[in-house]
């Protein structure tokens, strides 16, 4: 919720945009040569595989978080499918 | 201590798709002219027919992760009214996103919502999707093959109710059957606008001109009577005065004052009630006036003659004093 909140506009009415900020970070990075899209998509493709990514780093950060959702998403459908659903949340123990 | 987790389980559960619904509207299917300058990182991976593609990879992903909700969370609320929620803001073309995604596949496997066992509201709401979803096909024919598909089904189910319904009108079962169709009719009907009315209407004219008869054999169940109102207020709604079917607009005018009148014959025997609570309003009556109110603002029935509106409208009245 955090995530959402931060990565994206509150937009009622209005058309949902990508923060300055975040798209400024990202195109300083990018213009440094830390980041590039084909890291960042390789890291998407392989959170939804349960693969730790190959360079972290030179992934941009929004696309990381949205990685890390993925993940989590791809963890909840295999508990699920393997019946661990109330193995889920850690306040059950 | 189990209550708790599973509480938390779906909370997690609604969050994600919550998110994904949020990250959609902003980053994928961008349009670069809206920045000075865009990332391009994000250029490369989310305009539309950027060369990484990533957005359609997301939207598939997404769309999956909808379907898989609906069949695996059904019971579960919360968790189902955020995928549904995400579900229609994907469709909604105000969001431009439907033309990017109409052909994946995972789009296409959507279309077996309708077959899960869902709450009839949950199924209203899957109807109108599907419904608002048939206007991305760039085609007339595929839209209308589309539309056929998903309307012959709730078209033989109301056929095969009502024929068994008026034999067994107490009966529970029945009574809850036509709930429920007459739910997805409404979802239909939420969901069609003035480019696939004329269509709609064409393959359900003839349960639309059964439903002032619904009204009269269930008269003395208000769940029933006010689940037709509501099919002919969301039938209402769509601006009928652009999809050009003049023929097919007076046909519903018919039925919507044939459904008022038969509904206003039956109040007679409505004995006095004083409504003291707010939460105990006459559903029935101010539906009955939200249905005439939609009917006067459309403009295709002044060609039929505003007379004809304003007689039911005093017969509408003078009935209830």
């Amino acid at each position: 919720m955090i995530a959402g909140n931060v990565l994206c506009m509150d937009s009622i009415g209005e058309k949902p945009l990508i923060p300055r900020e975040i798209n400024q970070l990202s195109i300083q990075l990018s213009q440094e040569g830390k980041i590039d899209s084909q890291t960042s998509l390789g890291t998407l493709q392989m959170s939804v595989q349960l693969q730790p990514p190959q360079e972290p780093s030179k992934c941009d950060p929004t696309i990381r978080i949205l990685a890390d959702v993925l993940r989590l998403c791809e963890m909840e459908n295999r508990a699920i499918e393997s019946g661990f659903g109330s193995t889920w949340s850690p306040l059950g123990r | 201590m189990q209550n708790i987790n599973f509480t938390s389980f779906f909370l997690v559960s609604s969050t994600i798709v919550w998110f994904f619904g949020t990250f959609i509207n902003s980053y994928i299917y961008i349009d670069a002219a809206y920045y000075n300058p865009l990332s391009p990182i994000y250029s490369e991976m989310f305009m539309v027919n950027a060369p990484l593609n990533a957005g359609a990879w997301c939207m598939n992903y997404i769309i999956n992760k909808i379907a898989w909700n609906m069949h695996k969370y059904y019971h579960d609320v919360d968790v189902v009214e955020e995928s549904i929620r995400l579900f229609l803001d994907v469709v909604n073309v105000r969001n431009q996103k439907l033309p990017h995604i109409i052909e994946l596949d995972s789009f296409k496997n959507l279309i077996h919502m309708r077959d899960l066992q869902l709450d009839s509201k949950v199924k209203r709401n899957v109807y109108k999707g599907l419904i608002m979803a048939t206007a991305a096909f760039p085609s007339i024919e595929q839209r209308q093959e589309c539309l056929r598909h998903l309307l012959e089904p709730i078209g033989q189910r109301f056929d095969s109710i009502f024929m068994e319904g008026r034999q067994m009108v107490h009966d529970t079962g029945v009574r809850e059957k036509i709930l429920v169709v007459l739910d997805e009719l409404t979802g239909v009907a939420q969901g069609s606008n003035g480019s696939t009315f004329p269509f709609v209407y064409q393959i359900m004219r003839e349960r639309f001109r059964h439903l002032p008869e619904i009204m009269l054999v269930w008269r003395n169940y208000l769940d029933i009577v006010c689940a037709v109102f509501k099919v002919l207020i969301e039938m209402a709604t769509i601006q009928m005065a652009t999809s050009g079917a003049t023929e097919f607009s007076r046909d519903f005018y018919e039925v919507c004052l044939a459904a008022m009148r038969c509904f206003m014959e039956n109040q007679s025997q409505r004995l006095e009630k004083v409504y003291g609570d707010d939460e105990e309003q006459p559903e029935d009556v101010l539906m009955i006036v939200e249905l005439f109110k939609k009917l006067t603002i459309q403009y295709v029935f002044e060609q039929h003659g505003k007379k004809n509106i304003f007689y039911s409208f005093f017969f509408i009245v003078t009935n209830f004093f």
